[in-house]
Protein backbone atom coordinates (compact mmCIF):
# COMPACT_ATOMS: atom_id res chain seq x y z
CA UNK A 1 0.00 0.00 0.00
CA UNK A 2 1.38 3.10 -0.89
CA UNK A 3 0.07 4.99 2.28
CA UNK A 4 2.06 2.25 4.43
CA UNK A 5 5.33 2.40 2.08
CA UNK A 6 5.35 6.33 2.81
CA UNK A 7 5.16 5.83 6.59
CA UNK A 8 8.27 3.55 6.26
CA UNK A 9 9.99 5.45 4.17
CA UNK A 10 9.45 8.05 6.49
CA UNK A 11 10.52 6.26 9.41
CA UNK A 12 13.48 5.18 7.77
CA UNK A 13 14.69 8.96 6.88
CA UNK A 14 13.48 9.53 10.21
CA UNK A 15 15.89 7.04 12.13
CA UNK A 16 18.61 7.88 9.87
CA UNK A 17 18.56 11.52 10.72
CA UNK A 18 18.74 10.96 14.18
CA UNK A 19 21.54 8.54 13.38
CA UNK A 20 23.24 11.13 11.45
CA UNK A 21 22.37 13.56 14.45
CA UNK A 22 23.91 10.83 17.04
CA UNK A 23 26.91 10.69 15.28
CA UNK A 24 27.75 14.20 15.50
CA UNK A 25 27.11 14.38 18.99
CA UNK A 26 29.74 12.04 19.59
CA UNK A 27 32.07 13.64 17.47
CA UNK A 28 31.51 16.58 19.37
CA UNK A 29 31.37 14.93 22.88
CA UNK A 30 34.75 13.24 21.55
CA UNK A 31 36.35 16.53 21.01
CA UNK A 32 35.30 18.68 23.76
CA UNK A 33 36.39 15.77 25.98
CA UNK A 34 39.66 14.57 24.31
CA UNK A 35 40.62 18.15 24.12
CA UNK A 36 40.03 18.84 27.30
CA UNK A 37 41.92 15.85 28.81
CA UNK A 38 44.86 17.47 26.70
CA UNK A 39 44.53 20.82 28.05
CA UNK A 40 44.05 19.55 31.62
CA UNK A 41 47.48 17.19 31.42
CA UNK A 42 49.35 20.15 29.93
CA UNK A 43 48.16 22.34 32.32
CA UNK A 44 49.21 20.22 35.00
CA UNK A 45 52.84 20.10 33.08
CA UNK A 46 53.49 23.52 32.02
CA UNK A 47 54.87 25.65 34.24
CA UNK A 48 56.48 29.80 34.09
CA UNK A 49 59.60 29.83 35.59
CA UNK A 50 59.99 31.32 39.33
CA UNK A 51 61.31 34.42 38.10
CA UNK A 52 58.93 35.07 35.14
CA UNK A 53 56.75 37.67 36.38
CA UNK A 54 59.77 39.55 38.27
CA UNK A 55 61.74 39.32 35.17
CA UNK A 56 58.67 40.76 32.90
CA UNK A 57 57.95 43.32 35.61
CA UNK A 58 61.50 44.83 35.20
CA UNK A 59 61.47 44.84 31.30
CA UNK A 60 57.98 46.58 31.88
CA UNK A 61 59.81 49.38 33.94
CA UNK A 62 61.70 50.12 31.21
CA UNK A 63 58.90 50.52 28.48
CA UNK A 64 56.22 53.10 28.08
CA UNK A 65 53.21 53.14 26.18
CA UNK A 66 52.72 53.84 22.74
CA UNK A 67 50.39 56.68 22.22
CA UNK A 68 47.12 55.94 20.79
CA UNK A 69 46.67 56.62 17.25
CA UNK A 70 44.34 59.12 15.74
CA UNK A 71 41.84 56.55 14.91
CA UNK A 72 41.74 55.02 18.23
CA UNK A 73 41.66 58.29 19.67
CA UNK A 74 38.48 59.30 17.87
CA UNK A 75 37.13 55.74 18.33
CA UNK A 76 37.55 56.53 22.21
CA UNK A 77 36.03 59.64 22.16
CA UNK A 78 33.19 58.38 20.57
CA UNK A 79 32.55 55.52 23.15
CA UNK A 80 32.00 58.12 25.89
CA UNK A 81 28.42 59.23 26.90
CA UNK A 82 28.78 62.08 27.10
CA UNK A 83 30.59 62.25 23.65
CA UNK A 84 27.50 60.48 22.62
CA UNK A 85 25.26 63.27 23.75
CA UNK A 86 27.87 65.89 22.16
CA UNK A 87 28.08 64.71 19.20
CA UNK A 88 24.06 64.04 18.90
CA UNK A 89 23.48 67.47 20.14
CA UNK A 90 25.81 69.10 17.31
CA UNK A 91 24.33 67.03 14.69
CA UNK A 92 20.71 68.56 15.35
CA UNK A 93 21.89 71.70 15.56
CA UNK A 94 23.51 71.22 12.59
CA UNK A 95 20.70 69.83 10.74
CA UNK A 96 18.16 72.73 11.96
CA UNK A 97 20.91 75.17 11.04
CA UNK A 98 21.20 73.95 7.61
CA UNK A 99 17.01 73.78 7.30
CA UNK A 100 16.58 77.05 8.40
CA UNK A 101 19.16 78.58 6.58
CA UNK A 102 17.84 77.10 3.24
CA UNK A 103 14.16 78.07 4.29
CA UNK A 104 15.18 81.44 4.89
CA UNK A 105 17.16 81.91 1.73
CA UNK A 106 14.45 80.15 -0.02
CA UNK A 107 11.57 82.33 1.26
CA UNK A 108 13.84 85.40 0.72
CA UNK A 109 14.43 84.56 -2.76
CA UNK A 110 10.73 84.24 -3.38
CA UNK A 111 9.56 87.12 -1.63
CA UNK A 112 12.28 89.16 -3.30
CA UNK A 113 10.97 87.60 -7.17
CA UNK A 114 7.83 88.24 -6.28
CA UNK A 115 8.32 92.11 -5.68
CA UNK A 116 10.42 92.28 -8.56
CA UNK A 117 7.69 90.86 -10.68
CA UNK A 118 4.89 92.82 -9.40
CA UNK A 119 7.44 95.91 -9.61
CA UNK A 120 8.42 95.34 -12.64
CA UNK A 121 4.82 94.98 -14.08
CA UNK A 122 3.86 98.37 -12.30
CA UNK A 123 6.94 99.60 -14.14
CA UNK A 124 5.55 98.87 -17.61
CA UNK A 125 1.88 100.06 -16.97
CA UNK A 126 3.44 103.44 -15.81
CA UNK A 127 5.64 103.93 -17.96
CA UNK A 128 6.30 107.23 -17.38
CA UNK A 129 7.69 106.21 -13.90
CA UNK A 130 10.09 103.49 -15.45
CA UNK A 131 13.22 105.34 -14.53
CA UNK A 132 12.74 106.37 -11.00
CA UNK A 133 10.95 102.81 -9.81
CA UNK A 134 12.00 101.18 -6.63
CA UNK A 135 12.62 98.10 -8.11
CA UNK A 136 15.20 99.68 -10.55
CA UNK A 137 16.97 101.71 -7.49
CA UNK A 138 17.10 98.74 -5.68
CA UNK A 139 18.88 96.16 -7.98
CA UNK A 140 22.44 96.12 -7.28
CA UNK A 141 23.85 95.35 -10.23
CA UNK A 142 24.28 92.13 -8.91
CA UNK A 143 24.75 89.01 -11.20
CA UNK A 144 21.94 87.32 -9.41
CA UNK A 145 19.41 90.10 -10.31
CA UNK A 146 20.65 90.51 -13.96
CA UNK A 147 20.65 87.20 -14.98
CA UNK A 148 16.75 86.97 -13.34
CA UNK A 149 16.38 89.61 -15.80
CA UNK A 150 17.74 87.89 -19.00
CA UNK A 151 15.93 85.46 -18.01
CA UNK A 152 12.79 87.21 -17.85
CA UNK A 153 13.77 89.62 -21.23
CA UNK A 154 14.17 85.42 -22.69
CA UNK A 155 10.35 84.71 -21.44
CA UNK A 156 9.09 87.73 -22.98
CA UNK A 157 10.85 86.54 -26.34
CA UNK A 158 10.27 83.39 -26.59
CA UNK A 159 6.30 83.63 -25.77
CA UNK A 160 6.17 86.69 -28.38
CA UNK A 161 5.48 89.27 -26.01
CA UNK A 162 8.10 91.52 -27.88
CA UNK A 163 7.08 94.80 -26.23
CA UNK A 164 7.61 93.79 -22.60
CA UNK A 165 11.10 91.89 -23.83
CA UNK A 166 12.31 95.29 -24.92
CA UNK A 167 11.47 96.56 -21.97
CA UNK A 168 13.70 94.54 -19.61
CA UNK A 169 16.28 94.47 -21.92
CA UNK A 170 16.28 98.31 -22.01
CA UNK A 171 16.50 97.78 -18.14
CA UNK A 172 19.28 95.25 -18.21
CA UNK A 173 21.23 97.92 -20.16
CA UNK A 174 20.30 100.48 -17.87
CA UNK A 175 21.79 98.57 -14.98
CA UNK A 176 24.96 97.40 -17.08
CA UNK A 177 25.32 101.23 -17.44
CA UNK B 1 30.32 51.69 38.79
CA UNK B 2 30.68 48.60 41.16
CA UNK B 3 31.04 48.49 44.99
CA UNK B 4 33.46 46.39 46.68
CA UNK B 5 31.98 43.18 47.92
CA UNK B 6 29.94 43.15 44.48
CA UNK B 7 31.24 40.29 41.78
CA UNK B 8 32.31 41.51 38.66
CA UNK B 9 32.62 39.69 35.64
CA UNK B 10 35.66 38.78 33.94
CA UNK B 11 35.15 41.47 31.20
CA UNK B 12 34.31 44.15 33.75
CA UNK B 13 37.45 43.35 35.61
CA UNK B 14 39.33 43.16 32.75
CA UNK B 15 37.97 46.88 31.81
CA UNK B 16 38.61 48.27 35.24
CA UNK B 17 42.10 46.68 34.75
CA UNK B 18 42.53 48.42 31.33
CA UNK B 19 41.57 51.62 32.34
CA UNK B 20 44.16 52.00 35.55
CA UNK B 21 47.03 50.30 32.79
CA UNK B 22 46.03 53.03 30.56
CA UNK B 23 46.63 55.65 32.84
CA UNK B 24 50.39 53.83 33.53
CA UNK B 25 49.73 51.68 36.39
CA UNK B 26 52.49 48.66 35.29
CA UNK B 27 51.00 46.30 38.23
CA UNK B 28 47.61 46.24 36.84
CA UNK B 29 48.82 45.05 33.28
CA UNK B 30 50.58 42.27 35.87
CA UNK B 31 46.91 41.56 37.02
CA UNK B 32 45.20 41.48 34.13
CA UNK B 33 47.87 39.34 32.37
CA UNK B 34 47.55 36.84 35.17
CA UNK B 35 44.90 34.46 34.44
CA UNK B 36 46.16 33.78 31.03
CA UNK B 37 50.43 33.56 31.36
CA UNK B 38 50.50 29.67 31.49
CA UNK B 39 48.63 29.27 28.52
CA UNK B 40 49.85 31.33 26.33
CA UNK B 41 53.00 29.86 27.61
CA UNK B 42 51.70 26.80 26.64
CA UNK B 43 50.82 28.14 22.86
CA UNK B 44 54.52 29.19 22.67
CA UNK B 45 56.32 26.34 23.51
CA UNK B 46 53.87 24.55 21.26
CA UNK B 47 55.50 26.42 18.66
CA UNK B 48 58.67 27.16 19.34
CA UNK B 49 59.00 23.68 20.49
CA UNK B 50 61.21 24.85 23.58
CA UNK B 51 60.53 26.04 26.81
CA UNK B 52 63.73 28.63 27.35
CA UNK B 53 62.54 30.01 23.93
CA UNK B 54 59.00 29.69 24.67
CA UNK B 55 59.37 31.92 28.10
CA UNK B 56 61.44 34.45 26.20
CA UNK B 57 58.54 34.92 23.21
CA UNK B 58 56.28 35.15 25.66
CA UNK B 59 58.23 37.94 27.79
CA UNK B 60 58.18 40.01 24.35
CA UNK B 61 54.70 39.15 22.92
CA UNK B 62 53.93 40.96 26.68
CA UNK B 63 56.24 43.53 26.81
CA UNK B 64 54.63 44.36 23.10
CA UNK B 65 50.83 43.87 24.34
CA UNK B 66 51.85 45.93 27.17
CA UNK B 67 53.50 48.92 24.90
CA UNK B 68 50.53 48.91 22.49
CA UNK B 69 47.79 48.62 25.24
CA UNK B 70 46.58 52.14 23.91
CA UNK B 71 45.49 51.00 20.83
CA UNK B 72 43.55 47.66 22.10
CA UNK B 73 39.81 47.05 22.06
CA UNK B 74 38.13 45.85 24.66
CA UNK B 75 35.99 44.10 22.83
CA UNK B 76 38.45 41.48 21.31
CA UNK B 77 39.16 40.19 24.42
CA UNK B 78 42.16 40.17 26.16
CA UNK B 79 43.62 36.53 25.52
CA UNK B 80 42.82 36.39 21.85
CA UNK B 81 44.87 40.11 21.75
CA UNK B 82 47.61 38.38 23.64
CA UNK B 83 47.19 34.73 21.72
CA UNK B 84 47.77 36.53 18.55
CA UNK B 85 50.82 38.53 19.57
CA UNK B 86 52.58 34.88 20.84
CA UNK B 87 51.80 33.48 17.11
CA UNK B 88 53.08 36.62 16.12
CA UNK B 89 56.02 36.60 18.21
CA UNK B 90 56.57 32.64 17.92
CA UNK B 91 56.41 33.44 14.21
CA UNK B 92 59.08 35.91 14.38
CA UNK B 93 61.32 33.59 16.26
CA UNK B 94 60.97 31.25 13.93
CA UNK B 95 62.10 32.73 10.68
CA UNK B 96 65.02 33.75 12.85
CA UNK B 97 66.10 30.26 13.40
CA UNK B 98 65.40 29.41 10.02
CA UNK B 99 66.99 32.59 8.51
CA UNK B 100 69.94 31.63 10.65
CA UNK B 101 70.04 27.75 9.65
CA UNK B 102 69.67 27.22 12.66
CA UNK B 103 66.16 24.61 12.64
CA UNK B 104 64.37 24.01 9.43
CA UNK B 105 61.20 24.71 9.88
CA UNK B 106 58.47 22.61 8.13
CA UNK B 107 54.85 24.42 6.61
CA UNK B 108 52.40 24.86 9.28
CA UNK B 109 54.83 24.70 11.93
CA UNK B 110 53.04 27.25 13.77
CA UNK B 111 50.25 25.19 13.78
CA UNK B 112 50.72 23.72 16.95
CA UNK B 113 48.26 20.69 17.15
CA UNK B 114 50.24 18.58 15.50
CA UNK B 115 53.67 19.10 16.46
CA UNK B 116 52.43 19.16 20.07
CA UNK B 117 50.50 15.47 19.45
CA UNK B 118 54.21 14.44 19.18
CA UNK B 119 55.57 16.36 21.60
CA UNK B 120 53.26 15.82 24.09
CA UNK B 121 52.96 11.63 23.64
CA UNK B 122 54.17 11.52 27.12
CA UNK B 123 51.09 13.03 28.38
CA UNK B 124 49.82 9.41 28.34
CA UNK B 125 45.81 10.58 27.26
CA UNK B 126 43.21 7.78 27.45
CA UNK B 127 42.47 5.64 24.15
CA UNK B 128 39.68 7.59 22.90
CA UNK B 129 41.35 11.44 23.47
CA UNK B 130 44.72 9.33 22.10
CA UNK B 131 42.76 7.86 19.25
CA UNK B 132 41.28 11.26 18.57
CA UNK B 133 44.06 13.54 18.86
CA UNK B 134 45.83 10.89 15.71
CA UNK B 135 42.53 11.77 13.55
CA UNK B 136 43.21 15.39 13.97
CA UNK B 137 46.76 15.14 13.51
CA UNK B 138 45.36 13.72 9.96
CA UNK B 139 43.61 16.99 8.90
CA UNK B 140 44.57 19.47 6.96
CA UNK B 141 45.73 23.02 8.98
CA UNK B 142 43.05 24.89 8.22
CA UNK B 143 40.77 22.12 9.84
CA UNK B 144 42.86 21.72 12.81
CA UNK B 145 43.18 25.47 13.51
CA UNK B 146 39.56 25.69 14.09
CA UNK B 147 39.81 22.43 16.06
CA UNK B 148 42.42 23.25 18.48
CA UNK B 149 40.76 27.21 18.92
CA UNK B 150 37.38 25.95 19.44
CA UNK B 151 38.38 22.73 21.95
CA UNK B 152 41.15 23.49 23.23
CA UNK B 153 41.26 27.29 23.40
CA UNK B 154 37.21 27.08 24.17
CA UNK B 155 37.25 30.46 22.34
CA UNK B 156 34.13 31.60 20.89
CA UNK B 157 33.60 32.10 17.22
CA UNK B 158 33.97 35.61 17.52
CA UNK B 159 37.10 35.26 19.12
CA UNK B 160 38.49 32.49 16.62
CA UNK B 161 37.85 34.32 13.91
CA UNK B 162 39.43 37.44 15.32
CA UNK B 163 42.93 35.20 15.49
CA UNK B 164 42.62 33.74 12.46
CA UNK B 165 41.19 37.30 10.82
CA UNK B 166 38.63 35.85 8.87
CA UNK B 167 34.75 36.08 9.17
CA UNK B 168 32.69 34.13 11.57
CA UNK B 169 31.05 31.83 8.61
CA UNK B 170 34.18 30.90 7.74
CA UNK B 171 35.14 29.71 10.92
CA UNK B 172 31.70 27.82 11.44
CA UNK B 173 32.20 26.13 7.79
CA UNK B 174 35.80 25.24 8.22
CA UNK B 175 34.45 23.88 11.55
CA UNK B 176 31.55 22.08 9.76
CA UNK B 177 33.90 20.75 7.11
CA UNK B 178 36.82 19.21 10.25
CA UNK B 179 33.96 17.58 12.14
CA UNK B 180 32.40 16.13 8.83
CA UNK B 181 36.05 14.79 7.97
CA UNK B 182 36.78 13.16 11.01
CA UNK B 183 33.46 11.46 11.18
CA UNK B 184 34.28 10.40 7.83
CA UNK B 185 37.32 8.74 9.03
CA UNK B 186 36.00 7.54 12.44
CA UNK B 187 33.30 5.47 10.33
CA UNK B 188 35.44 4.15 7.67
CA UNK B 189 37.77 2.85 10.56
CA UNK B 190 34.51 1.17 12.22
CA UNK B 191 34.02 -0.43 9.11
CA UNK B 192 37.18 -1.54 8.80
CA UNK B 193 37.32 -3.25 12.13
CA UNK B 194 33.89 -4.93 10.88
Amino acid sequence: MPLKKFFSWFDESLSKSTEESSEDRSIECSLVRGLSDLRNKEMSQRKLSDNFNEKLFQKLERVEQEPPTYSRKLEIFIQKPNSKFILVSASIFLIGSVFIYNFSSQKNMITRIDKFDLSLETAMVEDDELDELDVITDLKKGQEDIDLLRKLEEYYTVHGNMEKADRVHFKLETISK
Amino acid sequence: MLGIGEKMTNKERELVLLNKIRSGDKTAYMELIQPYTERLLRKAIAMTKNEDDAEDVLQDALVSGYRSIGNFRADSGVYTWLYRIVINKSKDLLLKTKNRGEKPISEGEYLILDERMGYEKKLELNDESDYLIKKINLLDDVFKQVIELRYFEEMSYAEIASVLECNIGTVKSRLFKAKEILKHMILNDEKGDK
